[in-house]
């Protein structure tokens, strides 16, 4: 009797749901949905391309910075660091799916981008003039780019020894300035004695190993790639999960999460992102726009429009806030950072905010496809 | 085609009354998220509040930091040691997944620790300290300390059979310490080797209540079925009393805060306003006269938003397994009674401190209470109520993505079993029958029962 019950009461369960799906849940239609993936794919591989060519650019001024060091090539080579993130931060959209970039099993982001580092672990600090790998020979008795990876967050995900972030300290050094960024004196590669020309062999290698990866992403994004098919294979709803995860997740979660709120809510300048460069907000404007090129460039705002006018332009509003509260921050932030009463602050709460509410919005439209995405809904 | 909306909210009402809204592939209820990403494992729940979500990130941040010497230049980072296990939580609690033992002979012991104690209760009703030591051995020390001990590691093989012939190989440690600072150990400590266990979904284990674990207890075997269960009571610090475990391999911690905040202390040495002493028994006269910063290093403030991080990470869900695997594996698990431990289903309490996290429907296969798992396993380090032969039953969620995410397949208490199987076939004492139970399927059903375990 009591089977029967249950029997009775699924089968209308199942009638109450099938006709609430009819109601609520399109499909993507399939066709429009692959010509997004096609175009989405050719972006990712451009802008890959492009990550790989300012990294070029940027190992051949370490190079120049390692065999004549002066005030002039350290400079070049800061602007090529700089203008590689400006390249490669838009392509953190393309992260937290499990892609070429994060697969949990062959991934190389955090060989590229770990942050925050604990720099003591690279190269000295003040107060601990000995420390880090650049002048133990202990722990890395021969220099060379195997042994920098292998060192890659050895004991705790601080412990960075490569990436942006590495090599961003091994050019600034660290930022005791809330006004201006760090300030390496040149004299560091200075060949004057082995810990210097060992902080050069480590700059170098460094950038070597930046040049591998980005080649990695580029031929695993190829339109032929084991990657590629497998991802052309993905259903319209997974590929569109996929990459919805990736911009909600870098917007909500690491923007405003793990960039802008943990730094305020410590007060603590080491929790700027770049806190050696003091370009932060630069890097948070590249993510920024690295967003809204998959949204317009691909199709994507289209599709959204058609299946939802006023989630697209409730998103269309939020792109818009983001990009201007960026725009309103006055950096450097390390001031703001560690001034919890500075007036500044709220520039960066309106950021956070908006930035949350973009991901919510980009939310709400999957969630009309039954798409479920890893973002909190208030 | 369904004309019956009249009574459609009535049935509805009922059907959620009956549990039929749960979903086994969602194991942390509203929780659950989805990622195929190194991250999976340190997502926030997926019904995080906006409130929360600060907290979140913040104890996420504090769970990664390393810890340095006091003085330093950077005072929000001060407190390591004196002698301590890890810099920083995440050394142990990689990704925040599994730890493991070293492999070898050369590698460092990274996540796994040893508690150690003398025979007897101390005041609490727990384990003895040992002179000169403590209740853990810290093999690191910050400068001009001795680290206690270095522990070392051989792995030696045993080997079995399954009912149709098969062979196995198992490897078991064999651990032993050198350049012991603070003189010879008692030759009556006994030692337990524990690996970092993972962080991801202890708030919902938190969430469940306490009469839902005891329910489970059968401490004198009444069902007759060989298997008994029993809760561990542990002291709590904040209650001053004796609470029911949850944490911890023997069930030995009470609370998040008290597990997060006796892991600062012990692991890490850094002190707080519930362990505000520093860990230097008082025969460690470098460690006792070490300069120390003033007050807690480790605020309340930002103890609690430890303990919230790991309260509100959420549980991965489950991957998709063609249906006649799903079904015939969990049919397995139930017919070995693995299920009889491995409990698959709670529901969280209406009063979990978290709003998001009650009223879940959660699918974390352990039954939070301690087994006797035969004398293999046995550490012979009693730890209040858990006796020297019983162990908590791990929870199983999230277990497959182990070996995409932390690169390996280490389980069990000290990492000795190489993968789920072998596991397995560690299982004594009350999971002797299912052990045997399961040497005796066929290949075929044993690999749909691993399959099928690797999917939660």
């Amino acid at each position: 009797m009591k089977q029967l019950l249950i029997l009775t009461l699924s089968a209308l369960f199942f009638c109450q749901t099938t006709q609430a799906a009819d109601k609520q849940v399109a499909k993507p239609s399939d066709t429009e949905v692959s010509a997004i993936k096609q175009k989405y794919q050719a972006l990712v591989l451009k802008n890959y391309e492009a990550v790989l060519e300012s990294n070029k650019e940027l190992l051949k001024k370490a190079q120049e910075l390692v065999k004549s060091p002066s005030a002039s090539t350290l400079d070049a080579a800061k602007e090529a660091w700089k203008k590689a993130r400006l390249i490669y931060s838009p392509t953190e959209s393309y992260r937290y799916y499990g892609g070429p970039i994060d697969d949990a099993e062959k991934g190389v982001e955090g060989l590229i981008n770990a942050w925050p580092i604990d720099e003591s672990y690279l190269d000295y600090v003040k107060g601990k003039e000995k420390s880090g790998l650049v002048a133990d020979a202990k722990v890395l008795p021969k220099i060379s780019k195997e042994a920098l990876a292998e060192l890659n967050e050895k004991g705790g995900e601080r412990n960075v020894s490569t990436g942006y972030h590495a090599i961003e300290f091994l050019l600034w050094g660290q930022d005791f300035s809330l006004k201006g960024p760090g300030e390496r004196p040149v004299s560091d590669y200075l060949p004057t004695d082995e810990t210097n020309r060992r902080r050069g062999q480590v700059l170098v290698a460094l950038c070597e190993l930046l040049v591998e990866h980005s080649q990695l992403l580029v031929t695993s994004w190829q339109p032929q790639s084991e990657y590629v098919k497998k991802f052309n294979a993905d259903s319209s709803e997974e590929f569109l999960r996929k990459i919805l995860v990736g911009v909600t997740s870098l917007s909500a979660d690491e923007m405003g999460g793990e960039r802008l709120t943990v730094a305020l809510e410590k007060n603590d300048p080491e929790h700027e992102q770049d806190c050696f460069s003091d370009f932060s907000v630069e890097d948070l404007k590249a993510n920024q726009a690295g967003i809204e090129e998959i949204y317009t460039k691909t199709g994507l705002k289209e599709l959204f429009e058609k299946q939802s006018k006023k989630h697209a332009k409730t998103l269309a509003q939020e792109m818009q806030n983001v990009k201007k509260s960026l725009a309103k921050i006055k950096g450097p932030i390390d001031a703001l950072i560690s001034d919890a009463k500075a007036k500044g602050r709220k520039d960066i709460q309106a950021a956070v905010t908006h930035m949350q509410k973009q991901s919510q919005a980009i939310g709400k439209i999957a969630h009309t496809w039954g798409i479920e995405l890893n973002v909190q809904s208030e | 085609m369904c004309k019956v909306s009249k009574f459609r909210f009535l049935f509805i009402t009922l059907l959620f009354s009956i549990g039929v809204f749960a979903n086994p592939m969602k194991p942390g209820g509203s929780a659950t998220t989805k990622s195929d990403s190194l991250e999976a494992f340190s997502l926030p729940i997926k019904n995080l509040k906006a409130k929360d979500k600060k907290d979140f990130f913040v104890g996420k941040s504090f769970f990664r930091q390393n810890w340095v010497t006091f003085p330093s230049s950077v005072k929000s980072l001060e407190g390591l040691g004196p002698t301590f296990i890890a810099a920083s939580c995440i050394a142990c609690h990689e990704r925040d997944g599994r730890g493991r033992p070293p492999l070898n002979g050369k590698e460092e012991f990274q996540s796994l620790l040893f508690r150690i104690s003398t025979p007897g209760k101390n005041v609490h009703g727990g384990p003895v300290d040992v002179p000169g030591y403590g209740d853990q051995i810290q093999n690191f020390a910050v400068d001009g300390v001795k680290p206690e001990a270095i522990p070392e590691v051989k792995w030696i093989e045993v080997s079995g059979k399954f009912a149709d012939g098969q062979k196995y190989t198992l490897v078991k440690p064999e651990f032993s310490f050198k350049n012991l600072a603070y003189g010879e150990f008692p030759k009556e400590m006994m030692v337990s080797p524990r690996v970092a266990p993972a962080v991801f979904g202890l708030g919902l284990l938190e969430a469940i209540s306490e009469a839902d674990i005891l329910k489970n207890e059968d401490v004198d075997d009444i069902d007759q079925n060989g298997i008994r269960g029993r809760a561990n009571f542990v002291w709590d610090y904040a209650k001053n009393k004796r609470t029911l475990g949850r944490f911890g391999w023997k069930a030995n911690q009470p609370s998040l805060k008290q597990q997060t905040a006796g892991a600062f202390n012990g692991d890490m040495g850094i002190t707080t306003s519930m362990f505000s002493n520093q860990n230097c028994p008082s025969q460690q006269v470098d460690c006792v006269k070490t300069p120390q910063k003033k007050g807690f290093e480790l605020s309340d403030v930002d103890l609690e938003k430890v303990v919230v991080y790991s309260q509100l990470l959420s549980v991965p869900a489950r991957r998709e397994l063609p249906p006649e695997i799903a079904t015939r594996g969990e049919n397995l698990m139930r017919e070995l009674a693995c299920t009889s431990c491995h409990q698959p289903h709670f529901k969280t309490a209406p009063t979990a401190a978290f709003a998001e996290l009650r009223n879940q429907d959660i699918y974390p296969y352990t039954d939070l209470l301690v087994h006797d798992m035969g004398e293999a396993l046995a550490d012979h380090r009693p730890d209040f109520l858990a006796s020297g032969r019983e162990w908590r039953t791990p929870p199983l969620w999230g277990i497959g993505m182990i070996k995409k995410i932390n690169k390996h397949t280490r389980f069990l208490h000290d990492g000795r079993a190489r993968s789920i199987e072998e596991a397995i076939l560690w299982h004594g004492g009350e999971a002797e029958s299912s052990q045997k139970k399961y040497t005796a399927l066929s290949k075929k059903d044993r690999e749909i029962l691993i399959q099928f375990v690797e999917s939660l």
